[in-house]
């Protein structure tokens, strides 16, 4: 059945689920660059990043309740977050630095039932749908096919932030710092750095774009509690595939694994939740240490 | 043991029911198999449910799905245990074999996947033999000792408590065995057991598929417990809550999972009562014990007071 399907597969609408697929696969990997990031220089693997992604969407949803329309959310969702983690951070995560990596992980599992059960105790369990801002509500004609405007804009948003957190890393002083911290922690600290304030500039930059992310893909899927962890663990598989410690990785995997979950639609739906994770059975078996990662980590 | 076999008879006799005291031996002896990776080898599984739920439709669908084998007999509901063990035990060597590939933390994440890759499958009923979205209702009571005519949450209870303290046994022997001991090695210092000479990709996986067996067989149990098995078993938060389960007790003592069962099946009965989001306390739990008890649970605790005691 698949094999002759795939013979006659309309061009347009193969062009569609590969946007489709970079729609998903930028937003994969937005929250598995976050989860690089903190976990490269603060050695925390992040359990709880997917809540801070429902969070952003939550506090989306009750921006536009409070009256406040998609451009406005765009401003409240990173400062909420940023909030969020800055207190985080400060009141309870400064304490678990240097302890072993399960403990951290244990720990942010906790921390993500404690959001998610916030939001829900707050917002309700029922999903809310959020509407796409007007001005997008369109559709664009590429030729070929049209294709809906705001996802366009999130392709074009995701790509902005991962470039400008590309553009922090190579061109400021802090940034510098940030991926020497990655390599060596103890030189930097040696160097006269104040690795603690670049420590919380970086949780709060992946929490900051977490909730963007949850923010962007709202409109698309909806907003409900158990949305962080549907996001949570197809990025952890990203993250498997690129390589935990890699930023490029992160990126080239997220991309990669957003067609793997994406394209098996056009032949059978059923299988499709399921390839990512073959997938990944298929990287582990092949290349260890992941399509662009190193053994050791 | 003694010790144990007599807490385990008169335990549900204080508790609110003998369901919730059977709930507590299936919960304890899937986290005790779990803590066979936490507690004893140093690995932080975040699969587990997958082999819990295995374990319990293994069992199902032998007992219930005709189409998959020549309709079974009753008389042979006992070996519903067998393939239950078997079909957790068989994807657990698989599941681990790779994904001890990746070390650390890389390993929790990749069990985790894992565990949504085998739930999704179940949720797709493939060949019609998971039940899909319904899953499978009506799983008789094994026929031993003439339980399935004299099978009441009393007897039923004693039944599981008989299979608990012979797999709580079997656990002990293994921890206190050679075997075992490598496993501690492995735990504090993975490359001198190395430099020993010891092949420790070999001992991680066997003691992966055992924890994967034991959590098999909770499923099992739980599948007769029940008559039923569900799709959320397998749902990847299962995997969570027996972290927690082992947490609560404290992952650091042999017996700390089954007082954590007792610890998290009473505070579960307690707060979802009170609230729907219940699990907000239990995330709350689990911050508090690794910031301020530095994962140390209800029986570690204990257990220091008690030296401290005897100075």
């Amino acid at each position: 059945m698949p094999l002759i399907s795939m013979v006659a597969i309309d061009p347009s609408y193969l062009v569609t689920q590969l946007l489709n697929g970079l729609v998903w696969g930028l937003v994969l990997a937005l929250i598995a660059m976050g989860l690089a990031l903190i976990y490269g220089l603060l050695d925390i693997v992040n359990f709880a990043h997917g809540a801070f992604y429902a969070f952003g969407a939550y506090v989306a949803w009750q921006t536009l309740l409070s009256g406040g329309n998609y451009w406005v959310a765009l401003l409240t969702v990173p400062a909420a977050s940023i909030l969020l983690a800055l207190f985080v951070e400060s009141t309870l995560l400064r304490r678990l630095y240097g302890q072993d990596t399960k403990f951290t992980l244990i720990f942010n599992f906790g921390l993500m039932l404690v959001i998610v059960q916030a939001c829900r105790f707050i917002w309700g369990a029922r999903g809310k749908p959020i509407s796409i801002p007007s001005e997008l509500a369109f559709s664009v004609d590429l030729g070929l096919l049209s294709y809906p405007a705001y996802r366009l804009f999130v392709i074009a948003l995701t790509s902005a932030i991962a470039l400008a957190v590309f553009i922090f890393l190579r061109k400021t002083h802090v940034g510098m710092a940030t991926r020497a911290g990655i390599q060596n922690r103890e030189m930097v600290q040696v160097l006269g750095v104040n690795i603690g304030r670049i420590y919380t500039l970086i949780y709060a930059i992946g929490i900051c774009i977490a909730g963007i992310a949850g923010l962007a893909a709202s409109p698309l899927f909806g907003v409900y509690p158990e949305m962080g962890i549907e996001v949570l663990i197809p990025a952890f598989v990203v993250v498997v595939v690129g390589g935990m410690g890699s930023f490029h990785g992160s990126i080239l995997a997220g991309i990669l694994v957003g067609q793997v979950a994406t394209l098996p639609i056009i032949w059978e739906p059923r299988v499709a939740q399921v390839m990512i994770y073959v997938f990944m059975a298929i990287v582990l078996l092949a290349r260890p240490a992941g399509l662009f990662g190193e053994l050791g980590r | 043991m003694l010790v144990l076999a007599i807490v385990l008879i008169i335990m549900p006799w204080v508790m609110p029911s003998f369901a919730v005291s059977t709930d507590i031996l299936i919960f304890g002896l899937f986290a005790m198999g779990f803590n066979i990776l936490l507690g004893q080898t140093g690995i932080l599984s975040f699969g587990h449910a997958t082999f819990f739920g295995l374990g319990a439709y293994g069992t199902a669908m032998f007992l219930m799905k005709p189409q998959a084998v020549p309709r079974v007999p009753a008389s042979l509901g006992m070996f519903g245990f067998v393939t239950g063990i078997a079909l957790a035990t068989a994807v657990a060597v698989g599941i681990g074999a790779l994904s001890l590939r990746r070390k650390g933390t890389y390993f929790s994440l990749i069990t985790v996947a894992f565990n949504m890759m085998v739930y999704f499958i179940f949720i797709q009923n493939p060949l019609d033999l998971t039940g899909g979205g319904d899953g499978i209702i009506g799983i008789p009571t094994p026929p031993l000792l003439f339980l399935e005519r004299w099978r009441t949450p009393v007897t039923w209870y004693y039944f599981c408590m008989v299979f608990t303290l012979v797999a709580v046994a079997i656990l002990r022997i293994i921890q206190t065995s050679p075997f075992g001991e490598v496993l501690k090695g492995i735990r504090e210092n993975e490359e001198r057991v190395m430099l020993l000479g010891y092949d420790v990709a070999r001992y991680k996986l066997i003691s992966f598929t055992l924890s994967g067996l034991f959590s098999g067989l909770a499923g099992s149990l739980l599948a007769f417990h029940l008559n039923f098995v569900g799709y959320d078993t397998l749902y990847w938060m299962v995997s969570g809550e027996v972290l927690i389960i082992t947490l609560l007790g404290g992952f650091r003592t042999f017996f700390g999972p089954l007082v954590g069962a007792v610890a998290y099946i009473l505070l579960k009965d307690g707060l979802s009562a009170i609230t729907e989001n219940w699990m907000i306390f239990m995330g709350a739990v689990v911050m508090a014990i690794i910031l301020a008890f530095r994962g140390s649970g209800i029986l570690e605790m204990a257990e220091k007071r008690i030296y401290k005691g005897r100075g």
